[in-house]
């Protein structure tokens, strides 16, 4: 996997620093932010693996998952779905995805991302239900348009380790933006693991956010 | 206004999807997705566009008989789309 850091006074500056060197767009990498400080900020910017997560379209048993043929059912009813709303795009199984993960990718297509993924996450219900009677118990399938939801949800971890960060500094919990549920799943999950911080939510949809805040030492 | 509507729809979809995506950070029944669903179809903007009304109440049907919550969703988002076409901001 290609990769590069980059430095700069802001993060933007920093992921741009990078990118550059990588002569890569940002949609087809992962930044990982490795120090933060008042005066420079250091990533690490890694190139999503185009080629092993692409499918392989000379193997349609490939393209399919090594799991079932459901993967490739689904697939081909998100295509349909698509054809019938006239948007010319290409479905493909995400290898190796857990849960069951449809990529949607070709030209132009934010109209079906829309308004903060609004209408991607319409898709995934429609594709759900269209693909309900396939699925076991509990099974799911995630849909995602030119790695919109991905990106999302790098971005939000980012955004976890940074407050996590000023959490541990300061002291002082920090309340984040509303999100969606699956971001929020995101940085919970990105928090779990880290002995000083703890993640819960305060609000009610769609405005619910997550707060940060410092771990209390348990009583004895 | 058709924008508080929009909010709304927002909010019941808001709670289902919290369901679907499983985000661990609250506890939402069934109950509470009605109330939400409830509270859209005490405006009176939902009278004025075509269908969401209807789309509203089929997503109540729906969590009353147990359908998934992608289903519930999906009808949800059907409201929110004729709100749209309705010539709503969204």
């Amino acid at each position: 996997m290609k990769s590069a850091e980059g430095r700069g006074r802001t993060l933007d500056e920093a992921i741009d620093a990078a990118l550059i060197e990588l002569k890569e767009s940002r949609r087809n990498v992962d930044v990982k932010v490795v120090s933060e400080t008042a005066d420079e900020t250091v990533v690490e910017v890694n190139v999503i693996d185009q080629e092993a997560d692409a499918p392989d379209t000379a193997s349609p048993a490939a393209t399919a998952g090594p799991a079932n043929g459901k993967a490739e059912q689904a697939r081909v009813l998100v295509e349909g779905l698509l054809k019938h709303m006239g948007i010319r795009a290409q479905v493909s199984v995400r290898p190796g995805a857990e849960p069951m993960t449809l990529d949607v990718s070709g030209r132009d297509l934010g109209v079906l991302i829309g308004w903060r993924g609004e209408t991607l996450r319409a898709l995934q219900s429609v594709t759900n239900v269209m693909v309900g009677r396939l699925l076991s118990e509990g099974e799911r399938v995630i849909v995602d348009v030119e790695r919109y939801r991905q990106r999302r949800e790098h971005t939000v971890r980012e955004i976890a380790v940074r407050a996590a960060r000023q959490v541990k500094m300061t002291g002082d919990p920090i309340t984040l933006d509303a999100m969606q549920a699956f971001e929020r799943r995101a940085i919970h999950l990105a928090l779990e693991g880290d002995p000083d911080v703890t993640s819960g939510s305060i609000g009610e949809e769609p405005e619910r956010r997550v707060v940060v805040g410092p771990r209390k030492p348990a009583v004895e | 206004m058709a924008a508080r509507a929009a909010e709304r729809i927002r909010k019941a979809i808001g709670l289902v999807n919290s369901v679907a995506d499983g985000a661990g950070d609250e506890d939402i029944t069934p109950t509470e997705i009605a109330e939400a669903i409830r509270d859209c179809l005490e405006l009176s903007e939902t009278d004025q566009v075509p269908n969401v009304r209807r789309y509203l109440g089929e997503s109540l049907d729906a969590v009353s008989d147990g359908m998934p919550a992608d289903f519930v969703a999906m009808t949800l988002y059907a409201a929110l789309g004729a709100l749209r076409e309705g010539g709503s901001p969204g």
